[in-house]
């Protein structure tokens, strides 16, 4: 890369406004050319506009919330997943402990719901919309987002039948498929955001 | 010998005989300004096409004046684009001017390699490059392409480099520039 340097001296007044004449008479004056009304953008497109940059600085500082939170959220969601499995086994085998399940669940759900919350109400400033890995994104939240509220809905059907000494049925198969669907969209929704 | 002389003359006369005459007024009539953005996980490339400008060369030198709206590039990527448009402060300051001053008897060197003084105005901070060397070649009759590649570097124009996983982009981004000019008379660039 070549380092951008000062121009030390620009001779022959090429942007001032008195130019040096030129032989050629079909020539515009210069203060023409440099000027950027005349380049043809409105003044509404070239206009400052404080409030447009004050909604963008908002929106970042809480879209970068919500990164950092996204990414804590994955591990315990990641743990919980795994110590489904492993409780899921338990159950199997007679055993109806399920309360660290459930307490990381909730956990989890409460850090999921906060994360989404600083996507929801981060301002939408003009211009705003959907496109490339963001879009993907955003279809993916439309399939962790009901997940993460009938998962634990389901798992807590399921865990009132345990409690309860009643049969399971497919009630734990359903919230281990919702589960894994879940985390898997969760992760992949994480993956293709960039910067 | 004649004949001997005869090649050596076609041979030569391209390089003194037929450089293109630049001088008169300039439009812009179609453009594609590409940067480059480089993290370590990926490389970005954003695009604009509705970049505008002027010209004017007389015999020796010339100026060339190029504005771009921030807001024009694509990225591909709408959330990506909203955050380049809150790190270059767009709200602020929303077109990236480029004034170019042909250093003297780059006219004269036309097609080929051209030297320019080249201002940039983004972001709130002018940045100047000295001597910045360019690509120019007739496309036509009345038609000119000037591209070539302006080293911008975030931190000349104060620009918080962006980050993904605290893994900031590179300060280089490399704008590439294809320039496509038409010729117009006077009354034409008024009104263009």
């Amino acid at each position: 890369m070549v380092s951008a340097k000062p121009v030390e001296k620009l001779k022959s007044s090429v942007f001032k406004k008195n130019p040096v004449q030129t032989e050629d008479s079909r020539a515009a004056d210069p203060a023409q050319v440099n000027s950027t009304d005349d380049l043809g953008f409105s003044q509404d497109e070239i206009k400052s506009d404080p409030q447009f940059q004050k909604e963008l600085e908002a929106r970042t500082d809480m879209l970068r919330i919500h990164q950092t939170l996204g990414l804590i959220t994955a591990v315990p969601m990641t743990t919980e997943f795994i110590l489904g499995v492993v409780t899921a086994n338990n159950v199997a085998n007679g055993g109806s402990d399920t309360g660290l399940h459930a307490t990381l669940g909730i956990t989890t759900a409460g850090l999921y719901i906060t994360t989404a919350m600083f996507a929801i109400l981060a301002p939408k400033p003009k211009g705003t919309k959907a496109s490339g890995n963001t879009e993907l994104h955003s279809i993916l939240a439309w399939i962790h987002a009901p997940l993460m509220i009938l998962t634990p809905l389901v798992g807590d059907m399921a865990n009132d039948r345990i409690a309860n000494h009643q049969p399971v049925g497919d009630l734990g198969t359903i919230h281990g498929i919702m589960a894994a669907t879940l985390l898997t969209s969760y992760l992949t929704s994480l993956a293709v955001i960039t910067f | 010998m004649n004949r001997t002389m005869a090649w050596l003359w076609l041979l030569l006369t391209p390089s003194f005989g037929i450089a293109m005459d630049l001088k008169g007024n300039w439009a812009l009539e179609r453009s594609e300004i590409t940067y480059t953005v480089t993290h370590p996980l990926h490389i970005v490339h954003g695009k604009s096409l509705k970049a505008r400008g002027k010209g004017v060369c007389y015999s020796g030198s010339g100026e060339f004046h190029v504005g771009v709206l921030v807001n024009s590039f694509d990225s591909g990527d709408n959330n990506r684009d909203m955050h380049m448009l809150q790190v270059t402060k767009a709200g602020l300051y929303p077109l990236i001017d480029v004034k170019a001053a042909l250093a003297p008897d780059t006219v004269n060197k036309f097609p080929g390699t051209i030297e320019a003084d080249v201002t940039v105005q983004f972001a709130g901070q002018t940045v100047k490059f000295s001597r910045l060397k360019l690509l120019g070649r007739e496309v036509k009759p009345g038609e000119a392409l000037i591209s070539g590649v302006l080293p911008l570097k975030l931190k000349d124009f104060k620009i918080q480099a962006p980050s993904l996983l605290t893994m900031p982009v590179q300060d280089e981004v490399p704008v590439n520039l294809e320039l496509y000019w038409k010729r117009v008379d006077s009354r034409d660039l008024k009104k263009n």
